[in-house]
């Protein structure tokens, strides 16, 4: 009679320690749901100057740069989904190299990510200035200031300096002399870049950016900045030839069509997100139709 | 010959005891976590593994050296087993220098275990094996030798938590005095930096052994560096013997 | 030459933060002759651990200085034919008897053959020969004694200290050692071993010392140090009531003994034997027995713990 009695007890003590258990589990899930959770975001803005952390880690600074490094990409990507407020990005990356100098992947990632995907192009600026004073000898840090300096500051002669720099040291890509050139040529004018030569500059940086990156969300990123390029770079190019359409005919051409017909234009571009090029012949706009419209 | 046979018999004490067991198996799981948390990084993977592994064998190692090289002198004392010792013709300072040897051999041990562990896994996650690392790891070893001397040292004169908390403190201590004396430089009082600079040069600065970050990058480290931290530590850690010797030597044990 | 000469040793302890001093040991003086069996005794707490301490290099001295075998306690070579069993004894727990023995044979280099013979030879001596691979720390603190005796005469010693050897031992066990030591005194080796029991030393040895307060009462044959007891005379009461109780408290005899319903007292003299006669008549008590007796070793100890013994110095004696 006792041992069966035991026998039960333990049963029914068993179960219930595992229905506890689960409702844990489904507790946790349902807190979660509710609390919003931008602590990341919190401890990334506030953290202390990187010479104190430094300090604090009492030799395991790479470690600590490792960890923090990982915490703040997935930090990263989680902000990137739910609330794309990236002002907090900055601190985290430079607590990291001043943790680790010769992080190279916190200078380039960083960079990259500081202008190209959230604006942020001063602060990128002096995350990369750091980043050549420790690794002078990395091309790609050069070449993403370069980047930063011709496509968001209008400076070409600071852009040709550092591209310069870049082309002097092994690894570089095979256009970049030509891409040096071409901006020499402008300073020579004292001309100003483009548009359309700048969309070409960033296309071309991003497809680089596009090689860095192995991660399949980043490189998503890319390509869907790239195609936003591309459809810039076609509407000004249709909205040019609508223009020179304008100054024969005196109006807007009704279609794109009519480009062609007139010979301004070899070939409507291929919409890079599968909708279609249309033209507002009121304004001489070209907006974008979607498939579903 | 009675060194020898002292020397063993701490060394077999000490890798039967649970905490040496324990830590060395922490040191195996967290370089396993590691491994997991290369999957995260956008690409650091390498990086993330040695960075934690070569960070585990340093932790590890001088928290046995610490809490293993505590109990063995301070037991001794407590549980008077050292009377039957110290009373036969054997000089306490050859007793203490085997307890030292004995506990150094213990740490080989472990750093090589370790080391083994580790290599392992860069091996199998199909990353470069460098011999930079051993540079590293070579100067993980010199750092827990001298932690060692100096947990023996406060051992045969305070209790073990005691010795503990003190040993922790100047491996602390030693590894902030650089940055004090960067920031003191900057003041003005005369006062503050002198006191400073002291700190710096007479206590341990252990720092000078932490070259992990640098192999991780495969920064080369010159020979010159290696030697002069070597000889550096030989020096401290023959004062730090030395002092334990003379503390030793007073000692009564009633 | 004395096997063990001790001169003017005196051990001030200073503990606690307000340097607290004590006196464990006042001006000792000893000479211990070669070959004899000399017992060390005294209540707890009187010094003689202190002293064998000293001897072996676990505490220094305050003032005074000591030699074994000629040698000066600082030499360390002094303790190359000395034997020593501490109190209480504590080994490494985790090894076997026969372990032990052989790491401690070779703290006096004694080679690995010898060691093999000398360390069967040991544990036969102390009958441990069953346990001989059993680690110690299941060994019960009469096999844990045994050792000690063991380890202590590992090299063969010409002198051999022993603290409090038979304390934790039953009867057989104490016979044992007893016996042992007797085998040493007939290989002409000098022993000197403490108690606080009184039959333990009495048996066995040549010379008895006395330690009280961390003074020498006196050096010499048990009995004349203590001198004959006295004879005494006691006296079994039954059913005394309170008044009787009380004027027989106010007799002021050595020692009343209440054991529920009875009373027993010891008289030293005639007349006092009478008082108390005369008392249980008057208070209608019953006489149960009258039984003369000597004063026992211990009692005699005690008394003259307090009085002080007029024993003789040793240096008198060589």
């Amino acid at each position: 009679m006792d041992n069966r009695g035991s026998v039960l007890i333990y049963t029914v003590a068993i179960i219930a320690v595992l229905s506890i258990m689960a409702g844990v589990y489904v507790l946790q899930r349902q807190i979660d749901n509710v609390k919003h959770t931008t602590l990341s975001e919190r401890v990334l803005f506030y953290l202390p100057p990187g010479g104190y952390v430094k300090s604090a880690m009492l030799g395991f600074d790479a470690v600590a740069a490792d960890l923090l490094w990982a915490y703040t990409v997935v930090s990263f990507g989680e902000d990137f989904v739910k609330n794309r407020n990236y002002k907090w990005l900055y601190r985290p990356l430079d607590v990291i190299t001043t943790l680790d100098p010769l992080f190279e992947e916190a200078y380039r990632y960083g960079g990259i990510l500081l202008s190209i995907q959230t604006q942020q192009v001063d602060k990128s600026i002096l995350l990369l200035e750091k980043g050549i004073k420790n690794l002078p000898d990395d091309w790609r840090l050069y070449f993403i200031l370069g980047f930063n300096y011709a496509y968001y500051k209008n400076d070409d002669v600071k852009a040709v300096r550092y591209f310069e720099k870049a082309a002097s040291l092994p690894g570089h890509p095979s256009y970049l002399p030509r891409l040096i050139g071409n901006l020499y040529a402008k300073i020579a004018k004292a001309d100003k870049a483009n548009p359309e030569e700048k969309i070409d500059l960033a296309i071309k940086f991003l497809e680089e950016a596009y090689k860095q990156f192995k991660d399949e969300k980043m490189r998503a990123e890319i390509i869907s900045k790239i195609k936003d390029l591309l459809v810039e770079r076609d509407t000004r190019f249709l909205e040019k030839a609508a223009r020179a359409y304008k100054d024969i005919y005196g109006r807007y051409p009704d279609e794109l069509e009519d480009l062609i017909r007139a010979g301004l234009i070899k070939a409507i571009p291929i919409e890079p997100h599968g909708g279609r090029y249309t033209i507002n012949p009121q304004a001489g706009k070209v907006e974008v139709k979607h498939a579903s419209n | 010959m009675k060194v020898r046979a002292l020397v063993l018999n701490t060394f077999k004490e000490a890798i039967r005891d649970k905490v040496f067991y324990t830590l060395l198996l922490f040191a195996v799981l967290v370089i396993i976590v590691s491994v997991l948390l290369g999957g995260l990084s956008l690409g650091v993977n390498e990086k993330i593994i040695k960075d934690i592994g070569l960070a585990a064998i340093s932790l590890f190692g001088v928290l046995t050296a610490v809490l293993v090289g505590i109990s063995l002198v301070y037991k001794e004392i407590d549980r008077r087993t050292i009377y039957t010792i110290i009373s036969k013709p054997v000089h306490r300072y050859e007793f203490l220098l085997s307890k030292y040897l004995g506990l150094c051999l213990t740490l080989l041990l472990n750093v090589t275990a370790m080391t083994m562990f580790l290599f392992i896994v860069i091996w199998f996650q199909g990353y470069s094996l460098s011999l930079v690392l051993l540079k590293a790891i070579l100067l993980i070893f010199c750092e827990l030798m001298l932690v060692t001397a100096i947990a023996l040292l406060f051992s045969t004169f305070t209790s073990s938590t005691l010795s503990a908390v003190f040993t922790l403190a100047i491996y602390i201590i030693g590894h902030l005095t650089t940055d004090l004396k960067e920031i003191e430089q900057a003041s003005r009082g005369w006062l503050s930096r002198y006191i400073t600079n002291f700190c710096y040069y007479v206590l341990p600065n252990f720092n000078n052994f932490n070259i992990r970050a640098e192999v991780v990058h495969g920064v080369d480290i010159s020979g010159v560096y290696l030697l002069g931290v070597i000889t550096y530590c030989i020096f401290y850690t023959a004062i730090v013997l030395f002092i334990s010797i003379l503390s030793f030597q007073r000692r009564e044990f009633d | 030459m004395p096997a063990v000469k001790i001169v003017g040793l005196t051990k001030v302890f200073k503990s606690g933060v307000r340097r607290k001093r004590t006196v464990a040991l006042d001006n000792l003086n000893l000479e211990v002759k070669e070959g004899e069996i000399l017992g060390y005794l005294g209540p707890n707490g009187a010094g003689k651990t202190t002293t064998f301490k000293i001897l072996m290099g676990l505490l220094r001295p305050t003032k005074g200085d000591a030699w074994l075998l000629g040698k000066n306690i600082k030499d360390i070579s002094s303790r190359e034919e000395v034997g020593f069993l501490p109190e209480q004894p504590y080994f490494y727990d985790y090894l076997t008897a026969w372990e032990l023995l052989d790491l401690y044979g070779q703290f006096y280099n004694l080679s690995k053959r010898k060691r093999r013979t000398r360390v069967r030879e040991l544990l036969e001596l102390v009958g441990l020969q069953d346990a001989a691979t059993i680690q110690l720390r299941k060994f019960s603190r009469g096999m844990l004694q045994r050792v000690g005796v063991a380890q202590a005469l590992i090299n063969d010693p010409k002198l051999i200290l022993l603290d409090e050897p038979l304390s934790a031992l039953d009867p057989i066990g104490r016979k044992q050692i007893r016996d042992i030591i007797l085998r040493l005194k007939s290989e002409g080796k000098t022993v000197i071993y403490s108690s606080h029991i009184l039959s333990d030393v009495e048996a066995i040895c040549d010379r008895v010392a006395i330690l009280s307060q961390g003074r020498l009462l006196g050096v010499g044959q048990l009995s004349e140090l203590l001198g004959t007891g006295e004879q005494l005379m006691e006296i079994n009461i039954e059913g005394l009531d309170e008044e009787g109780k009380a004027e027989i408290k106010q007799l002021a005899l050595e020692n009343i003994v209440e054991r529920g319903a009875r009373i027993i007292v010891n008289v030293s003299t005639e007349e006092m034997a009478q008082k108390v006669l005369e008392i249980i008549v008057q208070h209608g008590a019953k006489l149960i027995s009258l039984i003369p007796r000597m004063e026992s070793l211990e009692d005699i100890f005690l008394k003259r713990l307090k009085t002080g013994i007029e024993g003789r110095e040793s240096r008198d004696e060589s």
